[in-house]
């Protein structure tokens, strides 16, 4: 009896939700249905008097319905109020752009110094800078390059003009090299550094020459017998697959610059064509890359250390030209010509 | 790099050093191992085709007076019959014919018929060869040259070209055909075949009439070969020898300077030829005397320095040594007696002279890069026997003049070293082939671990251990070298605090929305100029490429400027910086350099005035509180504070500020002055701000410590004063700070009013005490203390 009054009490709720249209209506058959008062909220209150056999079958059934009932509730007040909503009224165009937050770009010399920079620390090394206008003694005789050699004739030097009292003589570096002597007068091996930095030639530009670029130095010194070639060779070849991020061969070509004995040109493998040839490798399958060597025992000399005690590598290359070998760019004068349009691609 | 790019025949090269490669793989053979080929490339004769004939019989041209009819035996039973109007052809002659079908300089050789007399091809002229500039007559071989072969590969010409890049350090050996045979047939494991084909001692003259010579300046000459010819033709070259000169880029002039330039090739010794009977008494090698004046070679005259080593005889200069002859003493067509000069003068002397003139000659790059003064010796045997061969010269005698004759060089070795900076055990039987293979004398000493090697002269860029090493390691090959992952302790890097916070700084500003320039560091007076710096506080560079950049910026302001104004060309609004260095002269000159920021920033439009600098000076503020500087310690200054400070010359003076810290200036901001947005070319929506980098960096937080949040709430007040409009906010937040305190937690400005003289400032007002909640009591009296100070200070009055 009472267990057919509570399934007819379900049934009719059941029913009479599925007519309702209004959220005032859905309220008033909450009343009636799952209220304090409600035929069905009287019945579970009386369990308590019923004999224990009758409790056993209405009580579950009682609170089954119970829930059955509001669970359709609040399916149906979801469905009310999501039926509320004129959604087409709403609606905005979502392909229209966004509100614009201003958002800068960093220079793409600056992007690749501080991977290069990243890869180094990451291997022990030290980040070092230095002037930019220097004595001719750092950035010349110091590095084994004395006045009235042809050794000066290697690069393009811009000069300051002196003043008869000073008898120094100034120049905008030629490379980054100038930093090496200053930081071993101030440090004893082992050293581990790298110089990035702005360097100047006096020629003038076209699309593949700047008077003004970015150069990369890298200096390894230890005692005697710790840091030689094949130090030099595993080091190039860390960065280089680091930096482009696949496994890079190096070449070692003999050179001569004064300032490291031996000397090579190191060329990796063509990072395009993977060393098989093609256009921007001149199809040679090896990119010319920079020059490095053994430090020349003078240049330690020159430093203050004694002749024959430290060996160590140095070698330097170009920024600029590793930024444009990573992003394919074509004219290196964009490099300084401060033009956004530019420098917002990267 | 500006090495000496130096065109090698191949087929020369191949001759003195007996390889057996091909021109590929001898240009692989020496990148691996000594030095870069440039390019190869076959020599363009374009004479493909032309054969050696004999002209058998001549007859007159029946039809016209000039011309004659040859026929010609380019074969065995194979005559043709040419017509031809050289005046020199005759019979008997071996001559060069190019046959119907032959391409000369792109004209096609054809059977024709002239003046009804059938040519079956051409008998050439040396110019119709390409081979000298010679056409008044054909060119006549020497007798013995077959027939029939083809002139192309007889004489050679079926050759490549190698450029090969010589390193500067070998410019005393490798800077011939010589010393590059040498190095290829070390690299092929052999001794060079010229060595043993040396030519023979030349015959002393018993009296010995070449000239005197006097070495005055011995520093600067280290050694004077003078060797004296009479009774020489000048004349043409043979044609082996213009070939070796135009496949090496040379051209033929005539026999004695061609001879002089062909032993330069092979010895890699300069040689000078005068006219004897141009000269005067003896010779004499010293440095000019002031204004001594000489007309070189050139038709130039040059006023000559005290520091140039000249040759001069009795009456004056007649060449600048080692650099060019004079004209005066020069070999003509009429010479009839020379002295052939064979010396070695030192290389910074050279080197200053070539360098004042600007003079760029063979002789001179070669002698700056410092000559073995050995070398003479066997020079001048090899042009005893040239010059009487080509020109039928009689030696008169030889002076040479040797004060202290070069020694070769001892060097100790030790594997161990060798070993230590290739990374790499080379023993010491492979040590010692690779040296005597490049002409060093190695001997074993006692200890097994050493080697000493004696240099010979030709090669002074070998000085030391690590010279030799270099040598080991080439020859041994780079590429052979494995890479070693090298074992060391792990240490910490040491940061680099100013290359840390350039990083911080530049991530900030891009998120902020400033894109980072880098421009040129020179710039032009007109950029001085226009931005009112001093002119001389400027670096200036003594060679500038061109007059517009000429100094070394000061500032980076000036061409964020001009960038500015380029960039309103695609761009209408936007934000930029530069970091980087600037440089001042400083005292005697020396170059003060320091890193610096700059930042621009370009509105829209304005609408409201200042509006450029507030928003400059909101991104600053923002820029500040990211990198955790002490903003409590930053003060504003006016300009008029800091009549110091150069760049306040370019920013507008009642719109721009000077960021000081304990009363030192670090930093400015400002809208551009008028004169200078109308120099630049500029709207007025622009507004800068730069910092001296490192005063930044040192003005950041030591640590960051933590402050208890606020237990008891603030209550708020708000007040509005009336000031005279000179009185600044700073001012007025400074009273505030003074009569608020201590409840006076904080305080936010949020409205200015100007009205004639007029301003009215509003202030929300917080206050507030750690341990309650304050009492309305207090903060009325608080209020009326500020409201006190107001008007004692400044005559402000609560506003109405």
């Amino acid at each position: 009896m009472l267990s057919e009054k509570i399934i007819g009490i379900q049934k009719e709720g059941e029913r009479a939700l599925s007519s309702i249209k209004t959220m005032a209506e859905l309220e008033m058959w909450e009343v009636k249905y799952l209220g304090r008062k409600s035929e069905l909220s009287e019945i579970l209150k009386g369990l308590k008097d019923l004999a224990s056999e009758e409790k056993r079958v209405v009580g579950p059934l009682g609170n089954a319905a119970k829930e059955s009932l509001m669970k359709a509730f609040e399916e149906t007040k979801e469905t009310l109020f999501e039926n509320s909503i004129d959604w087409e009224r709403e609606r905005i165009d979502v392909t229209a752009p966004g509100t614009a937050v201003p958002r800068g770009h960093l220079h793409p010399i600056t992007l690749v110094e501080q991977q290069i920079e990243d890869i180094f620390v990451s291997l022990g090394f030290t980040v070092v800078d230095g002037p930019e206008v220097d004595k001719e003694w750092y950035n010349f005789d110091a590095l084994n390059i004395p006045r009235d050699h042809p050794a000066r004739d290697m690069q393009d030097t811009f000069w300051i003009k002196g003043e008869e009292k000073n008898k120094d003589r100034y120049l905008p570096r030629t490379h980054t090299s100038n930093v090496q002597v200053r930081y071993m007068e101030a440090h004893t091996p082992p050293l581990r550094i790298i110089i990035p930095g702005r360097i100047f030639r006096n020629e003038a530009t076209d699309a593949s020459h700047e008077h003004t670029f970015h150069q990369f130095e890298c200096l390894m010194v230890d005692k005697e017998g710790v840091v030689s070639v094949a130090t030099f060779k595993h080091i190039a070849e860390t960065f280089f697959s680091q930096f482009f991020g696949k496994k890079v061969r190096i070449r070692l070509r003999p050179s001569f610059f004064p300032f490291t004995e031996p000397s090579f040109e190191f060329d990796i493998n063509c990072i395009l064509c993977d060393g098989k040839g093609c256009p921007v490798c001149k199809q040679a399958g090896w990119l010319e890359i920079g020059g490095a060597g053994m430090v020349n025992q003078k240049v330690f000399e020159a430093a203050g250390y004694p002749r024959g005690k430290y060996q160590g590598f140095a070698w330097g290359f170009g920024v600029t030209r590793l930024a444009m070998m990573k992003y394919k760019i074509t004219d290196i004068r964009l490099m300084m010509s401060g033009d956004l349009r530019f420098i917002r691609q990267f | 790099m500006t090495d000496k790019i130096m065109k090698y025949s191949y087929n020369w090269l191949k001759e003195l050093s007996g390889t057996k490669k091909s021109p590929q793989q001898l240009a692989e053979l020496l990148m691996t191992h000594a030095f870069e080929v440039e390019s190869i490339e076959k020599f363009q004769h374009g004479l493909d085709g032309v054969v050696v004939g004999k002209v058998m019989t001549l007859v007159k041209h029946p039809n016209a007076d000039k011309l004659r009819v040859a026929e010609i035996e380019i074969k065995k039973n194979d005559i043709r019959q040419i017509v031809c109007g050289a005046p020199n052809v005759a019979v008997g002659q071996k001559v060069a014919v190019a046959l119907p079908g032959v391409k000369l300089s792109g004209m096609e050789i054809k059977a024709v018929e002239i003046r009804g007399v059938e040519s079956r091809g051409m008998i050439c002229s040396a110019k119709e060869l390409n081979l000298g500039d010679d056409h008044t007559g054909i060119l006549v071989l020497s007798s013995d040259t077959p027939i029939g072969v083809s002139f192309v590969e007889y004489f050679g010409l079926d050759d490549s070209l190698m450029e090969v890049k010589i390193l500067p350090d070998r410019g005393s050996d490798a800077l011939s055909y010589q010393g590059l045979a040498r190095e290829i047939a070390a690299l092929d494991g052999v001794s060079p075949r010229f060595l043993s084909e040396r030519s023979k001692p030349i015959k002393a003259s018993s009296s010995n009439r070449a000239s005197q010579v006097v070495i005055d300046d011995k520093r600067g000459c280290l050694r004077y070969v003078g060797i004296a010819f009479e009774n020489i033709a000048v004349g043409e070259s043979p044609l082996w020898l213009k070939v070796r000169l135009l496949l090496s880029g040379l051209r033929p002039i005539n026999n004695i300077v061609d001879a002089t330039n062909y032993l330069m090739l092979l010895t890699g010794q300069p040689m000078h030829a005068f006219d004897m009977d141009q000269l005067t008494g003896s010779v004499t090698i010293r440095r000019a005397k002031k204004d001594e004046r000489l007309m070189l070679l050139t038709g130039e005259t040059k006023t000559l320095s005290p520091e140039d080593l000249v040759i001069a005889d009795e009456k004056g200069p007649v060449a600048l040594a080692g650099v060019m002859g004079g004209a005066a003493s020069s070999v003509t067509e009429k010479t009839k007696n020379i002295f052939l000069e064979i010396a070695t003068f030192d290389a910074t002397v050279i080197r200053r002279t070539k360098t004042r003139y600007n003079l760029l000659t063979d002789a001179g790059y070669r002698f700056e890069r410092g000559l073995d003064p050995n070398l003479p010796g066997v020079a001048a045997q090899e042009a005893a026997s040239l010059v009487h061969s080509l020109t039928g010269g009689i030696m008169l005698g030889m002076r040479d003049i040797y004060p202290k004759v070069a020694k070769e060089v001892k060097i100790k070795l030790s594997l161990l070293r060798v070993e230590n900076v290739l990374g790499r055990e080379i023993s010491i039987v492979e040590a010692g082939k690779y040296l005597t293979l490049l002409g060093l004398t190695v001997k074993k000493s006692a200890n097994k671990k050493i080697l000493d090697v004696i240099v010979p002269t030709r090669r002074p860029d070998l000085c030391d251990e690590w010279d030799l090493i270099e040598e080991i390691g080439r020859m041994y090959g780079y590429e052979k070298i494995v890479s070693v992952a090298p074992l060391l302790p792990l240490l910490p890097t040491d940061e680099n605090m100013e290359k840390n916070f350039e990083r911080r700084a530049k991530e900030y500003l891009v998120h902020s929305g400033f894109d980072e320039i880098m421009t040129y560091s020179f710039y032009g007076e007109k950029e001085v100029r226009g931005a009112f710096l001093p002119l001389v506080s400027h670096l200036e560079l003594a060679n500038p490429l061109s007059p517009d950049q000429k100094f070394l910026r000061m500032t980076l302001l000036p061409l964020l400027l001009q960038k500015a104004k380029e960039n309103l060309r695609s761009f209408n609004a936007f934000n930029f910086f530069e970091w980087g260095s600037v440089f001042v002269k400083g005292k005697a000159g020396v170059p003060i350099e320091f890193k610096s920021l700059g930042l621009l920033t370009m509105l829209q439009e304005k609408n409201i005035k200042g509006e450029a600098f507030s928003l400059m000076k909101g991104r600053v503020l923002a820029f500040f509180e990211s990198l955790h500087i002490d903003q409590g310690k930053i003060s504003w200054g006016l300009p008029k504070m800091f009549p110091d400070i150069p760049v306040l010359g370019m920013l507008h003076p009642t719109r721009s500020a000077v960021f000081a810290y304990d009363g030192q200036p670090f930093g400015v901001i400002g809208e551009i002055h008028p004169r200078t947005l109308k120099a630049f070319d500029l709207p007025p929506r622009v507004a800068v701000a730069g910092f001296v980098a490192e005063e930044l960096r040192k003005l950041q937080k030591k640590e960051i410590l933590f402050t208890p949040l606020q237990k008891f709430p603030f209550a708020v007040r708000d007040i509005s004063l009336t000031f005279p409009r000179k009185v600044t906010v700073s001012e007025v937040e400074q009273l505030l700070r003074e009569a608020g305190a201590p409840l006076l937690q904080k305080f936010e400005l949020f409205d200015i009013y100007d009205h004639g003289e007029e301003k009215s400032l509003a202030f929300h007002l917080f206050f507030g005490a750690p341990d309650r909640t304050l009492e309305s009591l207090e903060m009325d009296t608080a209020f009326d203390r500020i409201v006190a100070l107001a008007k004692e200070r400044f005559e402000a009055r609560l506003r109405d």
